[in-house]
């Protein structure tokens, strides 16, 4: 009886995953790319896997890092410079002599596996290759700071993401990162489907790992690492193992932004962006992946879209160019902020998933069945 | 004659000026209930401490089933830098400090019990492992201060304590390669959970159950990684009389049923003398007495150091 | 090399005079006061607007009081309904008011940087030193902070709140149970750091073109590591940290790698934090378990 509850739920759940992933595609079918919908999906998507990967360390493994901008830097950078096209580097690092690398992985793919799929695999490849640079930096960096405790932890890996920052800058890299310049011209996926589905894939992983008894290990540490360590789990393992996957997931979660951003350039990696990420967790619920992934589509639909008036001097009507200008919706945003962060501190989800909250459905349900009998 | 579990040898545990553990040495044999007493602040904490890695001791050596587990001496460090020769003018300079006004007989004693003390300075390498790695080793510990997973339930909270005992990576258990492990032990922890009569409340939060139950669950937990010997820190604090007698009976169970070794802290002294097979007396870090209960009923010392008594009695 | 000696003590008096703010609030709540770098950027914009609707013996006098206005409502808006909370959480409250005064900068002064076009005088006449020309505020800085620093210290050892304020941050629980007013002492706090960043600002921003809504952040980040580097919780270790960076900083730019002058920053911090996470002058703090 008590299993069938606990199946019901799980199916629930993936119906409704089901049923956005449709939606994408009827929308992907129905409107043009550069559509404001389309775009929202997409960036949300990105946000998502960033978030969630955030979530993992900060809300699962409870070690407060500020590292995730510097870390989709390097997924980004990886991307871009592993994906564009032979024909166009010359243009693109025009101050370095077209730049060092001399090969085009999306190109290299589509020559085996022909134009169409070879792309795409190539494409697919190179993300990965960027979350591989990522968690490899997670590694290097690990070893010396995790293990500081706390906020030490935080402004550390912000240090880290700082310098990162200040090396793809640099003009002695140039050849490969183009210094200061843009780099652009690399290949995208034009559907909001695709996004949806490469984020749903990437954060499944997340979850699954946070389930597994790694993932209750992780929550061992972050509840109490005194009883952890005493219960025979190795903390710098553990702790660095959460460092390199989160940070893994946030290099891809970097490649994609390139994606969708179109062109790249670390100079728009700052921590503003990390603190960015960092509120989004906070709002969702911190331990909550589906809070995460919601306050994620939250935010960016409303940013992008829904409270677009705020800025051009109509909102829900109201005409009012003198307040309506240019960013008040920021300013709004960061005031809903603050008011969750100081009074509704659970966030939207508390520590709550989507199956969790259909359960809860049904145990009140099952409840008054029994007060019934 | 049964095996040696845990023994200590000469334990020291210095905070800054505050000697807390002083020369303790004890031991534990396979299949026995020992107890540890004293009174308050007398250091018994301290040396569980020190046994499971928490502190690495300032001298002294702990052993777990015959092999050294921790070991260290002030100078351990240092071993290097007073090798061969150079090692006994070292220590000869260690031991010569405090010795004035003392007679030709007290001298030798006193510089017999220092040489004693240093056994483990050079001869040997430190050893100073955490504490997950000596839990490996099969010794599971509880805390004074109950520290269970708030946000796990009953039977997630013993669930991961058989995560050291995992044979999957963080690949194949994310992927779930581990199907037939991860059952197998979900399997062993409904077991646990039901003969340790948890198993009602497996699906509650581990804080939302009353005191009693959570000092239970934490024994379960520690069960759960499979240990030889079972360091309980004060189980029975802040229970009622019923539930001591639960927990008494349950505690002979463990010994009994599951063939594991246990050594507690305790300061309820009806639990100690009902259970214990053997019991040491600490008082400021120093051993005072050992014996059987009924020994220690009648050991004058440790009346005194109970009921304390008069400066200049 | 003279001259970029000389301009990396005014910075170093110039992130100083920050520092201070980062290392009291640290030493008594134990937080990294994000938003403490963007108050310093509110008051070099407050100066901005301010001197160019008023006279400058009014403007200055405003830039202060406002400046430890915000500094107290942040703590009293923000900090104080945290109290009881878990660090991260107050953490959390940091960033997210530090993001709300961007956002908010950004939406008054619609995201162009503000020109400082009417500059305190005296102190922005330019000056031949040493045959190089330079603002007489590059002189004055370091010696004003030294000044202030000595008052500080002064106030702290010797009045009663300033002995409120160092028994919070030995032991903040019992402090307040020995009948310490906590909540009085958080705010000295926190005017006592934004009156510092208000001057620094005044110092600072006389030696630029314009305020920018970012123009805080990394002042702000590399005051906090310089406040880490003396050994957080020490006023002359923050002092000295502060000096230390903002002349490494010049020399790395008198050097040739403008790009690393703020990578070199953390670079400081990340060996700092691993090497003697106490800093210069810290004391130890034990963990208990």
């Amino acid at each position: 009886m008590k299993k069938k509850t606990i199946q019901k739920e799980y199916i629930i759940t993936a119906v409704i995953l089901l049923a956005i992933l449709a939606a994408a595609f009827v929308l992907d079918s129905m409107l043009p790319s550069y559509h404001i919908a389309i775009k929202v999906i997409k960036k949300a998507c990105v946000y998502s896997l960033v978030a969630v990967s955030m979530n993992l360390l900060n809300g699962f493994t409870g070690l407060f890092s500020l590292g995730q901008a510097g870390f989709m830097l390097l997924g980004a950078y990886s991307y871009a410079v592993l994906c564009i096209p032979v024909a166009k580097r010359a243009g693109v690092y025009q101050y370095f002599d077209g730049g060092l690398v001399q090969f085009s992985i999306p190109e290299i793919f589509s020559g085996i596996l022909g134009d169409k799929v070879g792309t795409t695999v190539g494409m697919l490849v190179a993300l990965l290759i960027g979350g591989l640079v990522a968690a490899l930096f997670a590694y290097l960096i690990g070893l010396p700071v995790l293990r500081l405790k706390s906020d030490y932890l935080a402004i550390a890996t912000l240090g880290f993401a700082e310098i990162l920052r200040a090396f793809f800058q640099w003009n002695a890299l140039g050849p490969i990162t183009n210094g200061s310049n843009l780099l652009k011209s690399y290949p995208d996926l034009s559907r909001a489907s695709a996004y949806i589905i490469l984020a749903g894939a990437f954060i499944a992983c997340i979850v699954l790992l946070v389930n597994s008894t790694y993932g209750r290990a992780f929550k061992a540490i972050r509840d109490d690492e005194v009883a952890a360590e005493a219960m025979g789990i190795n903390l710098a393992h553990h702790k660095r193992l959460a460092f390199i996957i989160s940070s893994f997931f946030a290099g891809i979660g970097g490649g994609m932004l390139a994606m969708y951003m179109g062109a790249v350039q670390a100079l728009s990696f700052k921590s503003t962006m990390t603190y960015e990420i960092l509120l989004i967790v906070v709002i969702g619920g911190i331990g909550s992946i589906t809070g995460s992934v919601l306050t994620s589509f939250l935010y960016v639909a409303s940013l992008e879209w829904l409270l677009r008036g705020l800025d051009s001097g109509k909102f829900l009507g109201i005409s009012a160019p003198g307040i309506f200008k240019n960013g008040f919706r920021m300013a709004v945003v960061s005031i809903i902020i603050m008011i969750v962060v100081l009074f509704f501190r659970k966030g939207i989800m508390g520590d709550k998933e989507l199956p969790d909250l259909l359960r809860k459905h049904g145990k009140s349900k099952k409840k008054e069945d029994g007060a019934n009998e | 004659m049964s095996k040696n579990v845990l023994r200590l040898d000469n334990i020291t545990m210095q905070f800054g000026g505050v000697v807390a553990v002083d020369n303790l040495s004890l031991e534990v044999n396979e299949g026995e209930i020992v107890a540890l007493i004293g009174p308050n602040g007398a250091g018994k904490t301290t040396a569980f401490n020190t046994i499971t890695g928490v502190y690495e001791p300032t001298n002294g050596m702990v052993s777990f089933l015959g092999e050294p587990i921790v070991r260290n001496h002030p100078q351990g460090k240092m071993q290097k830098a007073y090798k061969g020769s150079d090692a006994e003018k070292y220590t000869a300079d260690y031991r010569l400090e405090g010795l004035d006004g003392l007679s030709e007989e007290e001298r030798a004693a006193k510089v017999e019990e220092e040489k004693n003390r240093d056994r483990f300075a050079f001869s040997s390498h430190v050893l100073n492992p955490t504490p997950d790695k000596i839990t490996k080793r099969g010794m599971a510990r509880t805390f004074q201060n109950i520290r269970l997973w708030k946000s796990q339930t009953v039977f997630d909270n013993v669930m991961i304590a058989k995560h050291m005992l995992r044979t999957s990576n963080v690949f194949s258990a994310t992927f779930r390669l581990n199907a037939k492990e991860e059952a197998e032990q979900r399997a062993e922890v409904e077991e646990l959970l039901k003969i340790v009569g948890l198993d009602d409340v497996k699906n509650e939060l581990a804080t939302s159950l009353p005191y009693g139950k959570q000092r239970r669950l934490e024994i379960a937990r520690a069960l759960a990684t499979n240990p030889q010997l079972l360091l309980l820190d004060e189980p029975a604090a802040g229970m009622n009389p019923q539930e001591t007698m639960e927990l008494a009976a349950f505690i002979r169970e463990i010994r009994d049923k599951f063939q594991k070794t246990v050594l507690l802290i305790e300061h309820h002294m009806d639990l100690v003398m009902d259970i214990a097979d053997r019991i040491y007396v600490i008082d400021f870090g120093k051993l005072i007495a050992s014996g059987t209960p009924e020994e220690i009923q009648n050991n004058q010392r440790v009346i005194d150091a109970y009921l304390g008594v008069e400066e200049d009695a | 090399m003279l001259p970029y000696l000389i301009n990396g003590v005014t910075a170093g008096g110039q992130y100083a005079l920050i520092a201070i703010g980062y290392t009291l609030v640290y030493g008594i709540l134990r937080l990294i006061n994000f938003a403490h770098g963007d108050v310093f950027m509110v008051a070099g914009l407050i100066m901005v607007y301010a001197s160019a609707s008023m006279p400058m013996y009014l403007a200055l006098p405003l830039v202060l009081i406002a400046t430890v206005a915000l500094g107290f409502a942040i703590e009293r808006a923000a900090y104080k309904p945290l109290r009881q909370a878990p660090r991260m959480s107050l953490m959390i409250s940091a960033i997210g008011v530090s993001y709300l005064i961007q956002n908010l900068a950004f939406y008054i002064t619609g995201g162009l940087p503000q020109p400082v076009t009417n500059p305190i005088p005296w102190i922005s006449d330019t000056i031949t030193l040493f045959g190089s020309t330079t603002k007489r505020v590059t002189v004055v800085t370091p010696f004003l902070t030294i000044a202030l620093v000595f008052v500080l210290v002064y106030l702290i050892n010797h009045t009663r709140i300033g002995m409120g304020m160092r028994a919070a941050a030995k032991d903040f629980e019992t402090a307040q149970l020995m009948g310490v007013k906590i909540n009085s002492v958080i705010s000295m706090t926190f005017v006592i750091g934004s009156f510092l960043a208000a001057v620094g600002a005044m110092l600072y921003f006389t030696n630029y073109p314009s305020v920018a809504i970012t123009s805080g952040g990394m002042p702000g980040l590399k005051a906090f590591v310089a406040a880490v580097f003396g050994g957080i919780g020490s006023i002359p270790g923050a002092v000295v940290g502060a000096f230390i960076i903002g002349i490494c900083e010049e020399i790395i730019k008198g050097l040739g790698y403008t790009t690393f002058s703020d990578a070199f920053t953390f670079v400081i911090l990340i060996i700092v934090l691993c090497v003697k996470p106490t800093g210069l002058f810290g004391e130890k703090v034990t963990d208990k378990v």
